[in-house]
């Protein structure tokens, strides 16, 4: 195949992506403007930012006057899991130079990732990424757009029912990952009574931060999130649009490091 | 508040998430994680979307607990019954925006 050829490929598998990320994006950006970000700082963050989950923490932060450096860690600790999707991805590369490496590597996030890295061996080329990947990209920029744009004329009330568009999908990643796990399901759970409880005494912001390290750093003892093989295609369909999160990358990923 | 604050969220946003992305690119081909860590990997995309979900979903309307309360239900039924994400997420915006109107 030409260089051509991948990257119309490329773009036509981010199609079920970019749904999603049109969608949640225009959420995220109702709720920055709602939170008082301006036009020109909702659409910049999810040029430089581009991660769903830590966008959204970020403005919810803000909501809350969180400092800085509480936001920044949060940040590092919700994207944390790029560290690995990256080191898969070009793993899977055999000639880059650094430049492309350092360039590419502000695309990488979970839904283009687990199709990249399950797409056969003779699509791993730089134009099926950049079809792929950039595709992805621009569409959740347009989300942006869309949302800046859909804060001022949508009613008031669709506005403010919009708010829950991002909880909605962290549900819908969250729940049916417990579904089928049981000892996942009983750390969500607690995840959620822990950060409920802590919420009470601390800023949400440090609240999240300790719910994360408590509850994962106890039930890394005994919990292995993965997907199972045999659950892996009921979560298929999940992981084609999610947008932030989902078992699937890290399984996929998984697969990738024992094949390579 | 500095009226600079959202602004350098952004930058600090880019700040925190692009060495992530960029350092493995560059400098590491294949991690090998001990399993404790690894799982603990694992671990952290759900309980911090559960975190930012709970008990943060319950404040998400201005002003109407109960509508806020009617959209987590609807999300949660919708998710447990395996309904696609776009689904799930238009469903909670809908019943939101429902009993919003209807109180």
């Amino acid at each position: 195949m030409n260089s051509r050829q991948l990257f119309l490929l490329g773009a036509k598998h981010s199609i079920p992506i970019c749904l999603g990320y049109i969608f949640v994006g225009i959420a995220y950006a109702v709720m920055a403007k709602q939170t008082g970000y301006s036009n020109f700082e909702t659409i910049l963050m999810s040029m430089i930012c581009y991660s769903g989950s830590g966008q959204f923490l970020a403005v919810t932060q803000a909501k809350e006057g969180a400092s800085l450096i509480a936001i920044v860690i949060g940040l590092i600790l919700l994207n944390f899991r790029y560290f690995i999707m990256s080191t898969c991805v070009f793993a899977r590369f055999k000639k880059l130079s650094n430049f492309k490496r350092a360039w590419f590597a502000h695309y990488i996030t979970d839904e283009p990732f687990a199709i990249f890295t399950t797409a056969k061996e003779d699509l791993i080329s730089v134009w099926y990424f950049a079809g792929l990947f950039l595709v992805s990209w621009c569409s959740w920029i347009s989300g942006a757009v869309l949302g800046v744009v859909a804060n001022d004329i949508f009613p008031y009330d669709l506005t403010q029912a919009m708010g829950i568009a991002l909880y909605a999908l962290f549900i819908a990643i969250v729940v049916p990952a417990g579904k089928c796990n049981f000892k996942l399901l009983i750390v969500i759970l607690s995840a959620a009574i822990i950060n409920i409880l802590l919420s009470q005494v601390l800023d949400s912001c440090w609240a999240i931060l300790s719910t994360i390290i408590i509850c994962s750093a106890i039930g890394a003892f005994f919990v292995d999130a993965k997907v199972k093989s045999d659950d892996s295609k009921k979560t298929e369909p999940v992981a084609q649009d999610s947008v932030s999160n989902n078992a699937e990358p890290t399984q996929k990923e998984d697969e990738v490091v024992k094949n390579g | 508040m500095d009226s600079h604050y959202y602004i350098y969220i952004v930058l600090l946003s880019f700040v925190a998430t692009y060495p992530i992305r960029a350092i493995p690119a560059l400098f590491i081909s294949k991690l090998n994680l001990s399993g404790y860590w690894q799982r603990f990997l694992d671990l952290v995309p759900y309980t911090a979307l559960t975190a930012l979900v709970f008990p943060g979903i319950f404040y998400c309307v201005e002003n109407n607990q109960y509508a806020a309360y009617i959209g987590t239900a609807v999300a949660i039924i919708a998710a447990l019954a395996r309904a696609s994400l776009s689904v799930v997420v238009l469903v909670s915006v809908a019943a939101v925006y429902v009993a919003i109107v209807a109180s």
